[in-house]
């Protein structure tokens, strides 16, 4: 471990002065690096939603990991007190508070950070995160776009931190089961994202409420005034702050077809497909589709099949999977959804599994699969083991299954577009219109600009 | 009714000596027309598997609509006894039997056919007997690709014939509802055809049977050696004769899934993947077992089958409607409340129906279905639910009727339901090609490559002609 440390402190000494977002901050690499008896602080960054469950995470595995949340950060500081008394109440310790994620990257006590923002921020987050030493949690889709993911493992590979990435663990003994050739050769995985989704309705532009640093949270997306019904959750259904439910629940599934498949790349052709559906537009000012198909070709031809649906809709399979996948194989096929559940050929009884909880389009994945919390020990184990190749949820593995959403929404967007992609290039074949989605196709607004160069 | 018949015999006059596939045929259009205590004499071509049911089916009208059965013709003589006895036993009336089915076309007193041969077949033998004049019933898909569709379509018109097809009928009480608005505006459509399909396995080329006219059987696909496995059944697993499972049994579905999003038109884009998967590459030999078709399957045993056992297809509307159908010939879950394999499922702003060997419609997120009938088992047949008006007697009452517009199952619905096939097929070959459509010209837009597979090369003298 002394060896490793030294390697650090070399490197950071060698790189001084990288500048994030027009601040200059120092890389403090070696904050990333934990004796075995210290306790790891961690900063929580976007408490509205999805974070809550990352302070229950944390606050849970205290006494067993040796964390604390020492800072909690979010742009709206309405959000601050309930963070903080939950942090309190679970942990004995008050959070310190902080709405801009620059500060908390600044401080050289915090050794990680856990990211729950909304999906444009999750990149450039990191990137800072990593630029100054930190370890990374971050939410699935890890990206908002292909090129985003791409420099977020660039970053951790050369800043030499922990990125874990936050889908559901594709892990355990279904995935071990499939792989172990269960059900033979799988050549298909269908995933669903059967989630009902209502309107949220339609609001006029207004200002910001006062508790929300609005240009903060705007980050990298371009300027507009402030909307209610653009903001906190409703950023999923617009193109410029999220991906649609394909890109929402759909990762969950996205990632746990592709580790089924056993797909460590991205897929050579996508289409896909849909609309909003059932929702009267003039009612709701939703952007991304609410019904939609999107086929995936691996280069061995593999097929991915993912359905999003969120109107009324029947469920698939003896479990009435809506949220789950089914993978199909030479032998058989498994259903994956809150258990699991294997058909040899053409039989009507599962013949290996295990319980299948009753289906819940509530039920987070991240919280079924295995062990509470297992993605957040786990990424605390790696951080004191040094282990990279621990994570469960690799940032590599997250980029891979975020890229799937994109794909398809880069489809989606040019009409069902078929998409010949060159994973090696991260590129479309002969399709510059296409290439432009991979990115911020509006540019990324000063200063929260993601850097060519890590 | 005198005035039609005295029309017809003058534009039958009027367009003397149409040549059938070579051969010099003079249109019999007269016999077309049905006096109403008249007897309607069928002949059945293809007389196999789906053949035997036509057989029973107007065996068993033969008093109720006094409709005979006065001709088998079959490619494949070694047929011909056993259905002849089905039919006596039946009816006490022996068939004439034939196995070229000009000959068919050129008695007249045959007043319809009804063509179940091999797919590549459909269009042409449709045509030929409409010129021949003959009333024509023509088994799902009614086409072997676009082009052919609406030449039947034009034949029909042309010859003032009626044709109906074969599918199930997608008409009754669940089909009204819809329209009614049951489910709100419906927005989507999905289509199962989760149908099982082993390996029937390999065989070399070879020579064809004794009392098998290969040549004839062959018709319009291109010529090459008999081969057993691509011949009775198993022609529908290769592109010169057959158009896969989705053209198979999907046609079925296919078709009610149009007629539940009312849509008498082409759609305007369409994808589909799939490939041919879960069949095993190297030698193992697993003990046959008969399946439907007459054809011996060998569970995942490797297999020369050229379309996709594995299959999703998608089309969109010009007005956005969307439709999705999936093939599965593998093992697999099935889908919905009541474990629809073969069925549809129809996204209504309001609700959402399941379809097959009934219905259940749900109101928006209700778990217990609020309209309904009795769904049974999943049948993957053209038998549906007795409750559905029967196309066979349907289209023996419109000969004598007359009223072309009564017919449940008319050719131009037949096509448009059959095009979904063909379009998904072309999108398929061409390696999943999103393609748009011009529905107006059925030509695609701007895709020559694509615009191709809208036909196929015709096998003299089994041409479909451009002029019907």
């Amino acid at each position: 471990m002394t060896k490793r440390r030294e390697f650090i402190k070399k490197s950071a000494l060698g790189t001084a002065g990288i500048a994030i977002g027009g601040a200059g901050f120092s890389t403090k690499s070696y904050a990333s690096i934990i004796g075995a008896n210290e306790r790891i602080n961690i900063s929580v960054i976007g408490v509205g939603g999805r974070g809550s469950a990352h302070l229950n995470a944390y606050s849970q595995i205290k006494e067993s990991h040796n964390v604390r949340i020492a800072n909690i950060c979010d742009v709206d500081e309405k959000f601050w007190a309930q963070a903080v008394k939950t942090v309190q109440e679970k942990s004995g310790f008050a959070p310190a508070t902080e709405w801009d994620m620059r500060k908390v990257f600044a401080n050289k006590d915090i050794h990680a950070v856990s990211f729950a923002t909304p999906n444009y921020w999750h990149a450039l987050g990191t990137i800072w995160a990593c630029q100054a030493g930190k370890h990374v949690y971050v939410e699935k889709p890890v990206s908002h776009t292909v090129v985003e993911g791409r420099k977020m493992i660039e970053a951790g590979i050369k800043y030499k931190v922990h990125i874990q990435h936050g889908s559901g663990v594709a892990a355990g003994e279904a995935m071990d089961f499939m792989r172990n050739g269960g059900i033979g050769d799988i050549y298909m995985a269908r995933g669903l994202c059967l989630k009902p989704r209502e309107s949220f309705g339609i609001a006029k532009d207004s200002n910001p409420p006062v508790t929300l640093h609005y240009d903060m949270w705007l980050g990298p997306a371009p300027w507009r005034q402030y909307n209610e019904k653009m903001g906190h959750y409703n950023w999923h259904w617009f193109w410029e702050t999220g991906n649609g439910d394909t890109g929402n629940q759909g990762p969950h599934q996205l990632h746990a077809a592709r580790v089924g498949l056993g797909k460590e790349e991205h897929p050579v052709w996508i289409c896909s497909f849909g609309g909003i559906y059932g929702i009267d537009p003039n009612e709701c000012a939703q952007e991304t589709p609410n019904t939609q198909t999107s086929m995936f070709k691996y280069a061995d031809g593999k097929m991915l099949v993912f359905d999003t649906r969120g109107r009324y809709t029947n469920a698939e399979g003896s479990n009435n999977t809506s949220i789950g996948n089914l993978f199909y194989g030479s032998e058989g096929y498994v259903e994956y959804s809150g258990g699991w559940k294997a058909f040899r050929k053409w039989e009507k009884e599962p013949f290996a599994g295990a319980k299948m909880k009753e289906q819940s389009a509530q039920q987070d994945p991240r919280d079924l699969r295995g062990s509470v919390g297992s993605a957040f020990s786990n990424f605390i184990d790696v951080i004191r083991s040094g282990r990279d190749q621990d994570l469960v949820n690799h940032i590599v593995g997250g980029h891979y299954s975020a890229s799937l959403a994109h794909l398809a929404n880069i489809s989606y967007r040019l009409g069902g577009r078929e998409l010949h992609f060159d994973g090696a290039k991260e590129r479309f074949i002969n399709d510059p219109e296409a290439d432009a989605l991979l990115t911020r196709k509006s540019g990324y607004r000063k200063p929260y600009v993601l850097p060519d160069k890590v | 009714m005198t005035n039609r018949r005295d029309f017809i015999k003058k534009s039958a006059l009027g367009s003397a000596g149409i040549a059938i596939g070579g051969m010099g045929l003079s249109p019999k259009t007269y016999g077309a027309i049905i006096g109403a205590n008249e007897r309607i004499n069928v002949a059945v071509i293809g007389i196999r598997n789906q053949g035997s049911v036509h057989i029973n089916r107007w065996c068993g009208m033969k008093e109720s609509h006094n409709v005979m059965i006065k001709t088998i013709c079959d490619a494949d003589e070694r047929l011909f006894e056993s259905r002849s006895r089905t039919i006596m036993d039946k009816t006490g009336v022996k068939p004439l039997t034939e196995w070229d089915m000009r000959k068919v076309f050129d008695d007249k007193d045959i007043n319809a056919v009804s063509i179940v041969t091999p797919n590549h077949w459909h269009a042409l033998a449709t045509i030929w007997a409409c010129q021949a004049g003959k009333n024509v019933y023509v088994e799902k898909p009614v086409s072997h690709n676009i082009f052919e569709g609406r030449k039947m379509v034009e034949a029909g018109v042309k010859y003032k014939v009626h044709i109906q097809h074969g599918s199930s009928v997608a008409a009754g009480e669940a089909m009204d509802f819809l329209h009614s608005g049951g489910i709100g505006k419906v927005y989507m459509v999905r289509g199962l055809c989760l149908h099982r399909r082993d390996s029937y396995g390999m065989s070399e080329d070879s020579t064809a049977p004794a009392g098998f006219h290969y040549d004839m059987w062959l018709g319009p696909a291109p010529m090459r050696p008999y081969n057993e496995k691509r011949s009775h059944y198993c022609w529908h697993w290769y592109w010169d004769t057959g158009n896969g499972d989705t053209g198979n049994t999907g046609p079925h579905q296919i078709q009610a899934c149009r007629v539940g999003i009312k849509k008498d038109e082409h759609p305007v884009w369409v994808c589909s993947s799939g490939g041919v998967y879960g069949f095993r590459k190297d030698n193992t030999k697993t003990p046959g077992v008969m399946a439907y078709g007459g054809v011996e399957t060998y569970g995942d045993d490797n297999t020369s089958q050229e379309t996709p056992n594995t299959q999703t297809c998608m089309f969109k509307y010009a007005d956005g409607t969307m439709f999705v159908f999936d093939t599965r010939g593998r093992y697999t879950n099935a889908e919905g409340v009541n474990n629809i394999t073969d069925g549809n499922i129809f996204y209504g702003t309001e609700g959402y129906l399941e379809y097959t060997g009934g219905w259940k419609a749900f109101r928006k997120w209700e778990k217990q279905p609020f309209a309904g009938q009795g769904i049974g088992e999943n049948k993957a047949t053209t038998e549906r639910s007795s409750e559905r008006p029967n196309q066979f007697t349907n289209f023996l009452e419109v000969i004598r009727s007359g009223k072309d517009q009564d017919l449940i199952n008319p050719i131009l619905g037949g096509h448009y339901s059959a095009s979904l096939i063909h379009l998904a097929n072309i999108s398929y070959r061409l390696g999943g090609r999103t393609l748009q459509f011009n529905g107006a010209k059925e030509k695609f837009v701007n895709d020559p490559e694509a615009d191709a597979l809208l036909t196929r090369p015709y096998r003299k003298p089994f041409v479909v002609p451009d002029k019907v």
